[in-house]
């Protein structure tokens, strides 16, 4: 996947522009650390990439693995911000690499690294193991009681417009795990479910066609499920999409507070 | 291309869970620095309530034992430290009565259809609010800590 | 958790009754610490805020220990330590409020 080189603006001439040229390449500072091969030693690399218009920290990243070092460990697939595999540090931040333009850092050193929070294989890819299983964990489907036999549904599951809009923005989620990475939480606590988990299971419980609420209720109140959350915010913050986990773990919250499954009134 | 590595340096590898500097990671904003204050604040009125149950508890050894522990923490830095006291407390009841609403009321905000630029709701103006009146009321507190304490 | 909630409640309203003291210095002479100290409703409201402000400090301080590394790896010994803690502090107040109420 090479890139192309714009032109440069024309300095004189018909077509010529006043504006002042752009800086040509970027400095791009990347993690790399290799468990197995080089023990424990972790260093920072710095690459000079040659910068275009709408250049991602993602195309940036792939730049070098191209033309300078294909051994560069990294996880993407969509480039299009909807398959949640290139969740990266940049800059210090949770975000992810092909959402984020190069332009819109405004600093000609960009620092890449893996997320917080998760343990590395490699480089900038992260180990997720421990996230997936407590996506299991909170059982990510609809809990009915004919689930398990092969019988067809008697009739369709419908649902108002209300119904639906009260657990939607949730159903976004993209598991890229930025939300785990920036919780301080989820810092300190291994068996904490984190932020995603958690509003998976507010996903569920405030869905209209689940039957499940006493096994989700007792799998979030425990000492590491929702009541560990204090609110810092930080999910929500760096979430790409919109989904707000930090408001599906208080309406959670609540909901197991009041003993009821969360409905719309 | 070799000339592309400008630079090789060592690094750490990454630490998942650093103390206080949590706060500090980017984003950085209002509402983890206030769960810092929150801890500080409470850590800080947990030493000073162990304190104040062994200060409080000398009444008991007559008049004589009483007064001179008042005698010996009426010096400015006794009052000082009050001072701080009143400030964390203030901060701390308020910032948690912000948590309990957040909790438990609607005030949290409310599910919606998530639409560009996908702004979340429980970070919005009306949480945010609730946090700058825990600060404006910390800062009242403060003041009217100066006033009594100091006499202004 | 559910319990800390109330207890933060009942903080809240104790601490609420006990700053009712008019003019600072005065209210922290030895005659009108024992007077208000004879009153019932002073011996209540002292006695759930200590029990209340003693269980909610030392959670909290359970719960930030307990995320340290060092913490992490002595569970029981964090747990039981702030647990007598908070015994040490309940008793010691509960004898204060129980001895100047008595009569002294």
């Amino acid at each position: 996947m090479s890139l192309q080189v714009l032109e440069p603006r024309a300095r004189s001439g018909p077509n010529a522009s006043a504006v002042p040229e752009e800086p040509k390449s970027i400095l791009l500072r990347i993690f790399r650390f290799n468990p197995g091969e080089d023990g424990e030693e972790a260093r920072m690399v710095t690459y000079r990439v040659p910068l275009t218009k709408g250049l991602t920290v993602l195309d940036a990243l792939l730049w070098v693995k191209e033309h300078v070092d294909p051994g560069l460990a990294l996880r993407y697939s969509c480039r299009m911000g909807i398959c949640g595999s290139c969740g990266m540090l940049i800059n210090g931040e949770p975000r992810l690499g092909c959402e984020t333009q190069v332009a819109d850092l405004k600093s000609d050193t960009i620092e890449v690294g893996p997320l917080t929070n998760f343990p590395v294989v490699r480089d900038v890819a992260t180990d997720f193991t421990d996230f997936f299983s407590h996506h299991r964990r909170i059982r990510p489907y609809l809990i009915r009681p004919e689930n398990g036999t092969l019988e067809p549904p008697a009739q369709e599951l419908s649902q108002t417009e209300a119904e639906k809009l009260a657990y939607y923005q949730f159903t976004m989620c993209i598991m890229c795990g930025l939300c785990d990475a920036a919780c301080p939480v989820v810092a300190f606590d291994r068996e904490f479910l984190g932020p995603q988990a958690l509003a998976q299971a507010y996903r569920f419980a405030a869905d209209t066609r689940d039957r499940g609420w006493s096994e989700r209720r007792e799998t979030v109140d425990t000492a590491h499920g929702c009541f560990r959350c204090e609110l810092a915010g930080s999910c929500s913050a760096v979430c790409p999409k919109g989904v707000d986990p930090g408001l599906g773990v208080q309406l959670l919250k609540r909901a197991v507070l009041r003993g009821r499954a969360p409905r719309p009134s | 291309m070799d000339s592309a590595v400008v630079a090789i340096e060592k690094s750490n590898p990454p630490r998942r869970g650093t103390p206080v500097l949590w706060a500090f990671r980017p984003p950085v904003h209002l509402e983890r620095l206030a769960l810092l204050a929150q801890r500080v604040s409470g850590l800080a009125i947990l030493v000073y309530l162990f304190f104040h149950i062994f200060v409080t508890g000398t009444v008991t050894e007559g008049r004589g034992a009483w007064e001179s522990t008042m005698d010996t923490l009426s010096n400015p830095l006794m009052h000082l430290g009050e001072w701080l006291v009143v400030v964390a407390v203030t901060f701390h009841a308020v910032n948690g009565i912000r948590v309990l609403l957040l909790e438990l009321t609607p005030l949290v905000g409310r599910p919606a259809r998530p639409d560009y630029p996908y702004e979340a709701q429980s970070l919005g103006r009306g949480q945010h609010s609730l946090l700058y009146v825990a600060m404006l009321m910390t800062s009242l507190a403060g003041l009217a800590g100066i006033v009594i304490l100091w006499g202004l | 958790m559910i319990l800390a909630i109330f207890v933060t409640l009942g903080v809240h309203l104790a601490t609420h009754a006990f700053l009712g003291v008019a003019g600072y210095e005065d209210s922290l002479t030895y005659d009108s610490v024992i007077g208000r100290y004879r009153a019932l409703s002073t011996m209540l409201t002292l006695g759930v805020l200590l029990v209340a402000a003693s269980y909610h400090g030392l959670y909290g301080l359970r719960n930030i220990v307990l995320e340290t590394r060092w913490g992490a790896q002595r569970a029981r010994l964090v747990s039981t330590a702030t647990g007598l803690l908070g015994i040490v502090m309940v008793v010691w107040g509960m004898r204060t409020i129980v001895l100047t109420a008595g009569g002294s």
